[in-house]
């Protein structure tokens, strides 16, 4: 980590040749700010990591080194899903196979009930089905999670969040576990999901206005901006992963004591085009994460950062 | 847009979402494609259109398929807990979250189960925790529960001791022993979750929760 003038130099020719303008910023501000990681080849400037690429391209985000101390996250969640189905024996080899790092099991059924409507005074046809549609696994801590069905895994970590590596080398590990029991499939999508309560300290009968905190919410007058609940869902591409995000927000009952709290449910997937190795995967699956990054600093402002870094 | 659809088109990644549902609005729960926590027995996740003569009813129903009784009764228990504790774990340190994790086993462990003992409700928990998180106390408290499933925390330093029983709905009932100078007393107060350290300070006139 270094804000050598020449490093900075160069940052600043690469970042005005692609449009950008940092040209209003004192010195300091800028020397503070600038970061080079020469492992990875890419420099941070005010607070956004930047990696040449052809183009340059967002790595990441302005979130500190080893993270918040007090990161938002409430659940996190990598799913894999297949284009060809898995039998229930694999499904119930896989759960036999994970039993000691998830001893609780639960089947989930799909239950559906068909009612015909018949004329006045006759007996209604009713047609009841039940098909077993996958198991839920639930670790001793009650805190991992995997969900599996006949063309999906799913491994989700509840709060307190472990942190990426050891998250993601779980979901890789239970992808790798069923692949075992079911051979090759072909990975038809991949997706990581963040959901993020910011809970905001606010004195009893006191407004909080949620774009202080989010910067998607509501454009609505001074007068009212302190709205008890909406619901925001945006769908946007990410060009970096081929892939989509669906950013939910909105405001939830606070789980404390003169608090509000506003969701950041970030979901971040690939369905087109995927590739099939095993090394690849957890590649795209990092770079989703490091996208899931850049998006979760995009819509957050820093009177949220501060909530997040409070000792 | 029913959850089905959502699946589809906005690629929720997975069921398995945590929010509860005491502490989300149900808005929030349909409009997100969220599921309730886990829990024995039946529910309901997704329902489509319901309307006369239109496709089936869809639900999916969740069943235990290890332990029963009291066993998967104490389980799920244990699970409500550690889910609320989870939910609100940023704000606890690590010392308070292993301690809270520590006695909701303890307190909920089938080999020590006897007639006698009580489940914890988990409005009362979740009473506590609120509490835990409002007033910031600096001892972990010694924790139990009452015969009404309310939980039970108690704070003792020299001669001085709170006992309070946490109710559901951010209500407690404190007893306060302190010695004054006319020998030992004892007061009683019962009210919202947020008044119960200035209480306790005021009338014990001490840091006992500290």
């Amino acid at each position: 980590v270094t804000a050598d003038p020449d490093i900075f130099r160069a940052a600043k020719l690469l970042i005005n040749q692609h449009g950008g303008d940092f040209s209003r910023l004192a010195r300091n501000e800028l020397s503070s700010s600038l970061c080079w990681s020469p492992a990875e080849d890419k420099i941070m400037l005010a607070g956004i990591w930047y990696r040449e690429r052809g183009s340059i391209a967002l790595t990441g985000s302005n979130m500190p080194p080893g993270g918040y101390r007090r990161p938002p996250i409430v659940e996190a969640v990598i799913e894999h899903r297949f284009e060809q189905t898995l039998s229930e024996d694999a499904l119930k080899k896989f759960v036999r196979n994970v039993d000691g790092s998830y001893p609780t099991t639960e089947q989930m059924f799909d239950v559906s009930l068909e009612v015909t409507p018949v004329a006045a005074g006759q007996d209604a046809a009713t047609v009841a089905k039940q098909e077993l549609a996958g198991y839920r696994m639930t670790a001793s801590d009650s805190i991992n999670i995997v969900v599996l069905r006949k063309d999906r895994i799913a491994t989700a970590r509840r709060a307190p969040y472990c942190g990426w590596r050891e998250f993601s080398e779980k979901a890789n590990e239970n992808l790798l576990a069923l692949k075992k029991v079911s051979g090759y499939r072909t990975v038809t999508r991949i997706a990581a999901r963040y959901i993020n309560r910011i809970d905001i300290p606010t004195q009893a009968g006191h407004a909080t206005n949620a774009k202080d905190y989010i910067l998607a919410a509501p454009d609505l007058p001074a007068e009212a901006a302190a709205v008890d609940a909406y619901s925001l869902q945006l769908s946007m591409p990410v060009p970096a992963i081929a892939g989509h995000a669906v950013v939910r927000t909105g405001p939830v009952t606070s789980p404390l004591i003169d608090h509000t709290s506003l969701l950041l449910d970030i979901d971040l997937y690939r369905d087109q085009n995927l590739p099939q190795k095993d090394a690849d995967l957890v590649q795209l699956l990092e770079e989703i994460r490091l996208q899931k990054n850049y998006l979760f600093e995009a819509f957050i402002t820093a009177r949220a950062r501060e909530i997040f870094d409070r000792e | 847009v029913s959850s089905a659809l959502q699946d589809q088109a906005f690629g929720i990644s997975s069921d398995a979402t945590a929010i509860d549902p005491r502490w989300s609005t149900s808005t929030s729960i349909k409009q997100f494609g969220s599921s309730l926590p886990t829990t024995w027995g039946a529910r309901h996740i997704r329902r489509d259109r319901v309307t006369a003569g239109a496709p089936a009813i869809h639900s999916q129903a969740y069943v235990p398929t290890t332990g029963q009784g009291l066993e998967a009764a104490l389980f799920q228990n244990r699970s409500e807990l550690k889910l609320l504790t989870g939910q609100v774990a940023m704000h606890l340190g690590r010392a308070e979250r292993t301690s809270l994790f520590e006695a909701i086993d303890r307190l909920l462990d089938i080999e020590h189960w006897e007639d006698e003992s009580s489940k914890i409700d988990v409005g009362a928990f979740r009473t506590y925790l609120r509490f835990a998180i409002y007033a910031r106390p600096g001892r972990i408290p010694n924790l139990g529960v009452g015969p009404s499933g309310a939980l039970l925390a108690g704070w003792r330093s020299e001669g001085r001791s709170a006992h309070v029983e946490f109710l559901p709905d951010d209500q407690c009932v404190a007893l306060l022993r302190y010695e004054s100078v006319r020998g030992p007393e004892t007061s009683a107060w019962r009210g919202h979750v947020a008044r119960l350290r200035s209480m306790i300070e005021g009338l014990t006139e001490s840091k006992l929760l500290d």
